[in-house]
């Protein structure tokens, strides 16, 4: 596909449909058969949910999605942004109080939903009175469904829409503080799903396995396998991931190093059962002989698993990124790979400075802004206009390393800052320590670390060696003063991040 | 049917087979995250014939929890 012929959302499903109408485009799985919609049948009904839609108000409205990831679901997200209505995709892990609060700060007046969510629906219904018109993805006695909308629509004219606005809002998992509603634009996605050359091709077949309402499986999985003709296979639950790499025989698959991580302490199971398979032979009965690269984003990779997983003969790369910039700052691939150490090479039209060793970023696809939230948009940019990403790194040779985030800094009263990160990832190779969390209390830097249940005897006397031996090789104010040991997993946000405002009990301290 | 559980919980928690006992809860004690649940789960469904459904393993905080869903499932 030319990419200078692309501007907006609407360019990329046209050209889609107009360079291969009738190859495969979305797979899933209906039963014991498999669905399946060619670019052009997609196109058609997209146009349609389009034209429904210019019916239920005037001038641009905002429409929500909630549910996990169908060809229902892309349909109406891209039917929603195809004559320049703005998509809300709603995190469908949250609680019902959490989504009707979602939807009411987005301005939300037409809901698509998932059968599974009929109960959050009832809450919704009578906590978001905006909301005009709901529209259940698959046919359900007395609900309006997508089958009903898409006999009655006609087929939408080709609106004219300006690349400038807002196509999508999608909110921050919020790791501090409430989550934020981010806008990016056509252009900011046009820009985002183009910022690398030759990273696809019509034969490569994604099973997409990450919640849609992030930014990085938006991008990554939908937009880019419109742009180059790819086949897209949907996931329909983290339950049967592993069955359906073998169903469908992916040939590249977006992950998040949690996934990564246990596939991998599996295959390990798998290896001590029989050591004398290779790993290679296990990685292919894993993952299926097609199964060229696995991406890795949205948090810390540990190199130790890119070097096992190379092993196995399956390349992981590695991207860097936040739903601020649609979301990818820099990229690797197979011809440009990372060194396990850099998260990957600054992508095209997006420049890069450090200030005080944070990182900032300006690029075409940078967001319009926080909805309906001036004061954190201004908190996020610097007066000239550069977006503060909080994280610390360097950048060398077009390669960004980061060390830490700036938004966890401890500041200690002798203004010296520290960063968690830097010293949790001290204790990267422990195979004892399944989490760990620094953080300053009573102005003390702080570890607390849940080890694996089956370390539990012996984990206090590892994790002071540990710390010793951390201790020794940091300036000392970087010394880790305070020790805890806790016996349960620490709260994750729904992106299963460890969260960094615990809410419970703390862990035991060490004396 | 916990012998075929503990060889499946095995794939996920680096710890002999014998150390997982019904009552042992599967995040605080096996260090299972949810993902890893979730994982095992799908390779339940192989091994027992069984369809899982997502939204009721909010109810599963032990082995024994596991065991009572797949007799259920299994009818």
């Amino acid at each position: 596909m030319e990419t200078t012929e692309l501007r907006t959302l609407q360019d990329l499903v046209v050209l889609a449909a107009g360079e291969r109408p009738d190859k495969v485009w979305l797979r899933e799985k209906a039963g014991t058969e498999i669905a399946e919609k060619t670019f052009s049948q997609f196109y058609g009904d997209a146009r349609k949910v389009s034209s429904w839609l210019a019916g239920q108000g005037d001038g641009v409205i905002h429409v929500s999605l909630l549910g996990p990831t169908s060809i229902a679901y892309i349909t109406c997200l891209l039917g929603t942004v195809f004559n320049g209505n703005v998509a809300v995709p709603i995190d469908a892990q949250l609680s019902p109080e959490e989504i009707t609060d979602n939807l009411n700060r987005a301005d939300v007046t037409v809901l698509f939903y998932d059968r599974r969510f009929k109960a959050a629906i009832e809450t919704v219904r009578s906590a978001c009175p905006r909301i005009t018109a709901y529209v259940c993805f698959t046919p359900e006695e007395e609900a309006f469904s997508l089958k009903d909308l898409l006999e009655q629509s006609t087929t939408a004219e080709l609106l004219p829409v300006d690349p400038g606005q807002c196509a999508c809002i999608l909110y921050t998992s919020g790791t501090t503080g409430k989550s934020k509603g981010v806008m990016l634009s056509h252009a900011n996605l046009i820009d985002n799903a183009c910022c690398c050359d030759n990273e696809g091709s019509d034969s490569d077949i994604l099973l997409t396995v990450l919640p849609i309402h992030h930014a990085y499986c938006l991008t990554c999985d939908v937009l880019l396998s419109l742009r180059y003709g790819a086949t897209l296979c949907i996931n329909d639950s983290l339950i049967r991931m592993m069955q359906n790499i073998q169903l469908f025989k992916p040939t590249k698959i977006l992950m998040v190093p949690l996934m990564v991580e246990t596939i991998y302490r599996r295959i390990s199971a798998e290896k001590k059962k029989n050591p004398l398979l290779p790993m290679k032979m296990i990685g292919r009965k894993v993952f299926g002989k097609d199964l060229g690269v696995i991406f890795c984003g949205g948090a810390y990779l540990n190199p130790d698993l890119t070097r096992a997983y190379a092993k196995m003969g399956i390349p992981l790369t590695q991207g860097y990124g936040m739903t601020e910039c649609a979301p990818r700052i820099t990229s690797s691939s197979l011809a440009d790979p990372s060194t396990g150490e850099d998260v990957g090479r600054v992508v095209k039209n997006c420049q890069v400075k450090v200030e005080d060793g944070e990182i900032l970023v300006k690029s075409p696809s940078v967001m319009l802004g926080y909805y309906k939230n001036d004061a954190a948009t201004r908190e996020m940019f610097t007066e000239d206009g550069w977006l503060m990403t909080g994280d610390l790194g360097y950048v060398k040779d077009e390669r960004i390393y980061i060390t830490g985030r700036k938004k966890n800094l401890i500041i200690l009263s002798n203004g010296e800052n520290i960063s968690p990160e830097e010293l949790e990832n001290r204790f990267a190779g422990c195979e004892w320590m399944a989490e760990i969390m620094v953080y300053s209390e009573e102005e003390q830097i702080t570890a607390e670390v849940y080890p694996f249940p089956e370390y539990a005897g012996k984990a206090e006397a590892l994790f002071r060696n540990k710390v010793e031996e951390i201790n020794r090789k940091v300036p000392p104010a970087k010394r880790i003063l305070r020790l805890r040991l806790r016996d349960t997993e620490f709260e994750k946000t729904t992106s299963r991040k460890v969260k960094r405002n615990q809410t419970g009990e703390k862990g035991r301290l060490l004396t | 049917m916990l012998e075929k559980i503990r060889d499946i919980m095995t794939r996920y928690v680096d710890v002999e087979p014998e150390e997982i006992k019904e009552d042992s809860k599967l995040a605080e004690e096996l260090g299972l995250t949810s993902f890893a649940v979730m994982s095992m789960m799908g390779d339940f469904e192989e091994e027992f014939g069984i369809t899982v459904d997502e939204s009721e393993l909010t109810d599963i905080y032990t082995v024994k929890d596991i065991m009572n869903y797949i007799e259920k499932k299994q009818g």
